[in-house]
């Protein structure tokens, strides 16, 4: 045992005056590092199911497709199809409802100054995006593997509408992590809601047989639109689903970014205060 | 400098809202360590939380210049999945330690905590004592101006304690602590005021006598004058000799420490 009291690390003190985009900067990329280890390193499974849950659910459907002989969709490989509908829909539902959690999740960490709410959603969301990213490409690649051709057609209008779909899990995560706050019990209502969304969304089957006084109604879930962007952008040859664009669902983003932050900013005090 | 402006907290309870603070104006006194007391429920660890910017208030602010620690030997913001170490390096990160200074701080509470391998797995696997040991340590590893503490300021073993008391005694050196405690001893040892809140007031002793006399006469709990295995008490001789080896200690770490580059 040490007679003498240990020296003092030196400089580990914290930098007299951090700009605020400095210290966002710091918390929200060490809160990337946490939340990124706290998923991924602790167990080796949670990294293969981000990248397993949607390979899984493709070979159980291209499964049953095959044995039905069912032809999706001119134009569309029919596993192209499911990826393409599958990844973006899993990483849009992980974005809003991991968000929808973060306060409750990380409540300990506001006892940190530096921490804000906010912070942990934009760490939570670069984390989706990032372990989506790693999904979807070694899905493509595999798909690619097989010989079908999974290079983007339309890259740009691909990021666009991928940007749109980010904005608009961001925007109901942060309106939902504000409402769960005084109302828990939305979540667990808005989880339920996931399952006719998958359905709906056009995700596993093409919405193009659907009559056209249903789809008008199909065509007000923003996901329907962004996900069909998403086909157009990867495969030259998809016939686009008649009345989808991007202006409607860049719309629904901004609404709930707006409807999210003027939330956040009226119960910035109260998320992390206690009660 | 610390002041709290127009400040007002309360809590929505069943049987309606309860006031803790309002519109509480004080300015505590600068360059001295500060005693925070009052009965259970007059608000001490929520100023304390307060101030450290940790709890908002319903209305008004806390104003200041200082750099104010989190509360020393708080363990409720490590995640139980990761290690300490890194719960360590998240903690520098947001505090804007990298690189060099994130290692050094690393190994500083790694050997501070002494808890062997145990620093690189899950610290759900810990044993309280071990959690509390890495949480002081992480406390002492940064340079702040004000140390806020609540209450426990002696965990683990005695060896540990006395450790505990040697990182503090070198970090005074440069800072000053807002100590909440019911430890009359404590209070002595550390504080230089006495901030007594009461009904929403808070009131300054620059005096500890005068200050402890009045927590006493306040509706508070009983007086605890015995701290865990030493008793330091009434004992004007045992104050002074306590007061004496804290800044002899002091005074042995600045022979110690190589002048700063």
């Amino acid at each position: 045992m040490a007679a003498h009291p240990l020296p003092l690390p030196g400089r580990a003190a914290p930098t007299p005056r951090r700009s605020p985009w400095e210290i966002q900067k710091a918390v929200v990329f060490a809160l990337f590092i946490r939340e990124l280890r706290a998923r991924i390193e602790g167990r080796w499974l949670g990294l293969l199911w981000t990248v397993a849950e949607p390979v899984a659910h493709l070979s159980i459907i291209m499964t049953l497709f095959i044995a039905v002989r069912h032809v999706v969709r001119p134009g569309i490989d029919a596993a192209l199809f499911l990826a393409t509908g599958l990844v973006p829909f899993f990483l849009f539902r992980n974005i809003s409802l991991r968000n929808a959690d973060s306060v409750r999740q990380n409540f300990g960490l506001f006892s940190y100054r530096q921490v804000k709410p906010f912070d942990t959603l934009l760490s939570r969301t670069l984390v989706e995006v990032a372990l989506s990213s790693l999904a979807y490409t070694v899905v493509l690649a595999a798909l690619g593997w097989w010989g079908i051709d999974v290079w983007p057609a339309r890259p740009l209008e691909l990021l666009a509408a991928s940007s749109v779909l980010i904005a608009l899990g961001f925007g109901l995560g942060l309106t939902l992590m504000v409402a769960c706050t005084e109302r828990p019990r939305i979540r667990t209502m808005v989880g339920l809601a996931f399952v006719p969304l998958y359905l709906l969304s056009g995700v596993m089957f093409p919405l193009n047989g659907v009559p056209r006084e249903w789809l008008d109604w199909l065509l007000l879930n923003p996901l329907v639109h962004l996900v069909d962007l998403m086909r157009q952008g990867f495969a030259a040859g998809y016939p686009p689903l008649p009345g989808a664009g991007l202006a409607y669902p860049t719309g629904w983003a901004l609404g709930l970014l707006a409807l999210g932050l003027c939330l956040y900013r009226v119960e910035r005090r109260r998320l992390i205060a206690s009660t | 400098m610390i002041e709290l402006r127009k400040l007002t907290k309360s809590y929505a309870t069943r049987q309606g809202r309860r006031y803790v603070f309002r519109d509480l104006d004080f300015r505590f006194p600068d360059g001295v360590s500060i005693g925070l007391m009052g009965g259970n429920g007059a608000g001490k660890s929520t100023l304390l939380r307060l101030i450290g910017g940790i709890d908002m208030p319903d209305s008004g602010a806390v104003l200041t210049d200082a750099r104010i620690s989190w509360p020393v030997g708080l363990s409720s913001g490590f995640q139980r999945d990761l290690s300490a170490r890194e719960n360590v390096e998240f903690v520098c990160r947001i505090h804007g330690a990298t690189g060099a200074s994130l290692r050094e701080t690393v190994a500083y509470v790694r050997a501070f905590a002494d808890i062997g391998s145990w620093f690189d797995l899950p610290m759900s696997t810990y044993s309280k004592g071990m959690r509390a040991r890495v949480a002081f340590g992480l406390s002492m590893a940064f340079e702040f101006d004000y140390y806020l503490i609540d209450e426990a300021m002696a965990v683990g073993d005695p060896q540990f304690r006395r450790k505990s008391r040697e990182a503090f005694a070198q970090r005074m050196g440069g800072a000053h602590m807002i100590l909440v405690s019911h430890n009359v001893a404590d209070i002595r040892e550390y504080c230089d005021a006495v901030v007594l809140l009461e009904a929403g007031r808070a009131t300054l002793y620059e005096d500890i006598e005068a200050g402890l006399a009045a927590y006493e006469g306040s509706d508070g709990p009983p007086l605890r004058t015995r701290r865990r295995g030493r008793l330091v008490a009434d004992d004007p001789a045992a104050r002074r000799e306590a007061r004496e080896r804290r800044q002899a200690l002091l005074r042995t770490e600045r022979d110690r420490e190589p002048p700063a580059p």
